[in-house]
């Protein structure tokens, strides 16, 4: 075969759209985390008289401001670089959160015995009977919004999904010879949760990892729209659309700029978690 | 049929019980509502008479058990921002919320079922795939996000429909459109992978060897058997979407229970969060229980599953 065809056969083999989604979703984390340097103004200074500039290109706008401004003058562009941040950080930590909670719960069902099994499935039960929209509010009314309870309650919006999905993987390798040459050779229960079972149960949680994640993007913007996020002056992406609502008749950027953020956002990590989810689960290879 | 009504309805009066306890002690341990409520610098009588008056001044157990006794009774007590009684906030929002859903859920099947099937009879096309596209960016957009791109175009660039707001027809179609949005998006996902599965059946190159055309046999044949999972996918999607339309009721000022309970949030009036998250709870899974037995009435495998 020719040099050329098996570059164009490997061109064809190439996901067109997971690349993207991954270029876009590197772009996505580098400004996030490089906001502090790149954004041209603190995110939260006001000036008065540069109030509701539009973006660049049209009527009235100001060159310093690429978005435009807000209503009360500050730079959209800097404050859509700095809620992606928060955005992002809030998201990654509310999963780590529910995977620590659900994996833990996991193991404890699986291997703690049946009246553990009993009382973690149950509440698993309970958890997932009940909107997430009514948790979290209730959490939020009673420990107030602050950046911990925030993650607790992104934590806690996915910690069943994890459990319940840990648990089964790990009933399913105890009947596993390697497991049970573990256990003749004298290994705890827990040293052989830890070191012998979570390395191999491993890939599916990860694909449910990624898929959280991008729902919690989801999530915490919703929340923070509602006004149950970070207090301002500090904004998520979500909250600013939240907050720019009142001015949507008059400045529709101010709402237009992290609503696409939010959407570009989603969409590159959802194609990446569902093209994970198609490369490593077995299950859904052939779809 | 009966023991399996039995186990569940225990199932759920224990879930309500939790529910119930975890609201409960949560609103009790964060401190004194009436700081949150009442003006700043109330004097100390003025503060003692409201604790008196809501019996907030009695043991935890005790306000526990009075608890529970009157919302048996059917005494729900009075919202700390309205001062009116939570059951009668209530009566008057929950037609607004119930229709909302209703219309969501019509318009879901209704949109949802069809593209699903069209997806996967054009599997290999590009219609296809733009219907996968488009399910993907329903699925992705947030409906806070698609909410208020809508109120952007047909309310104040064409000025089509009304804002804000539940008294008209008119004021239907965002609102419902927009919650609805996701669901048709994971629906069409649903309806077509269960599609695919069943085109590829014997039973349906049986139908088509007898002479039936692709139409017919998926209309025939295809169908009903496709419809148990999606049915199932369905069933498991009520308590998303109730958490979608307490965001929806809020993006359009819906006179519903959601925009009521995320207020109550944020002025922390907990008689009315209380109850409405108990009320709310129920709901959904007492939903889910008809789902449940659903299945059992229509599926002999389950029936049988359930029993054994």
């Amino acid at each position: 075969m020719s040099v050329a065809l098996s570059l164009r056969g490997a061109a064809r083999d190439i996901d067109w759209p997971v690349w993207i989604a991954g270029a876009l979703a590197l772009t996505l984390v580098l400004l996030a985390l490089l906001a502090p340097w790149i954004a041209p103004f603190d995110p939260d200074r006001q000036s008065l008289l540069t109030r509701l500039r539009p973006p660049i290109g049209f009527d009235r706008a100001d060159p310093r401001f690429l978005l435009g401004t807000d209503q009360l003058g500050r730079d959209l562009l800097s404050r859509c670089l700095h809620g992606l941040r928060l955005s992002l950080f809030l998201a990654l930590f509310g999963t780590v959160t529910g995977l620590v909670i659900g994996t833990l719960l996991g193991m404890v069902a699986a291997l703690g015995g049946r009246i553990a099994d009993a009382l973690v499935m149950g509440l698993v039960d309970v958890k997932l009977s009940l909107p997430f929209t009514l948790v979290a509010l209730v959490v939020i009314a009673v420990a107030g919004s602050s950046i911990p309870v925030l993650i607790l309650v992104l934590g806690i919006a996915y910690w069943a999904h994890f459990a319940r999905l840990v648990r089964a993987q790990i009933m399913a390798l105890r009947a596993l010879p390697y497991v049970e040459a573990a256990r003749s050779a004298g290994a705890s229960g827990w040293r052989m949760a830890v070191v012998h079972m979570l390395p191999n149960i491993a890939s599916p949680v990860v694909v449910m990892t990624t898929l959280n994640f991008s729902n919690l993007i989801l999530l915490e913007s919703a929340l923070s729209f509602l006004g149950l996020g970070v207090q301002p002056p500090t904004a998520t992406l979500g909250s600013m659309v939240g907050q720019g609502r009142d001015y949507m008749a008059s400045a529709p950027w101010i709402v237009a700029a992290p609503g696409l953020l939010i959407v570009i956002t989603s969409l590159a990590v959802m194609l990446l978690g569902d093209h994970l989810r198609d490369r490593l689960d077995v299950r859904l290879r052939d779809r | 049929m009966a023991s399996i009504l039995g186990k569940r309805l225990l199932r759920v009066l224990l879930t309500l019980w939790a529910i119930g306890s975890v609201v409960f002690l949560a609103t009790r341990l964060s401190g004194n509502p009436i700081d949150f409520l009442m003006p700043e610098g109330l004097d100390g009588a003025s503060r003692q008479v409201m604790i008196a008056y809501w019996g907030l001044d009695r043991p935890l157990h005790e306000q526990y058990w009075r608890f529970w006794v009157a919302l048996a009774q059917g005494d729900v007590g009075i919202g700390l921002a309205e001062r009116r009684a939570v059951s009668t906030i209530f009566a008057e929002r929950v037609a607004h919320s119930a229709s909302l859903l209703l219309a969501t859920l019509a318009l879901t099947v209704a949109v949802g079922v069809p593209a699903g099937i069209l997806a996967a009879i054009w599997r290999k096309r590009a219609r296809g795939s733009a219907i996968l596209l488009l399910a993907f960016l329903g699925y992705a957009t947030p409906n806070f996000v698609l909410g208020i791109l809508l109120i952007l175009i047909f309310s104040f660039s064409l000025h089509w429909l009304p804002s804000a707001g539940s008294a008209t027809l008119a004021h239907y179609v965002m609102p419902t459109v927009t919650l609805a949005a996701f669901f048709i998006a994971s629906l069409t996902r649903y309806t077509r992978n269960a599609m695919l599965d069943v085109l590829s059946q014997d039973y349906m190159r049986t139908a088509r060897a007898k002479g039936y055309s692709e139409g017919q046999a998926i209309l025939r044949h295809g169908l009903g058997n496709a419809m148990i999972p999606v049915i199932t996918a369905l069933g498991l999607q009520v308590t998303t979407l109730v958490s979608g339309a307490v965001v929806v009721e809020t993006v359009f000022a819906w006179h519903g229970i959601g925009d009521l309970l995320v207020g109550a949030t944020l002025s922390r009036d907990y008689p009315v969060l209380q109850f409405g998250v108990l009320v709310v709870a129920g709901a959904v899974v007492l939903v889910n229980i008809l789902v449940d037995l659903g299945y059992a009435a229509i599926d002999p495998r389950v029936r049988l599953a359930e029993a054994s």
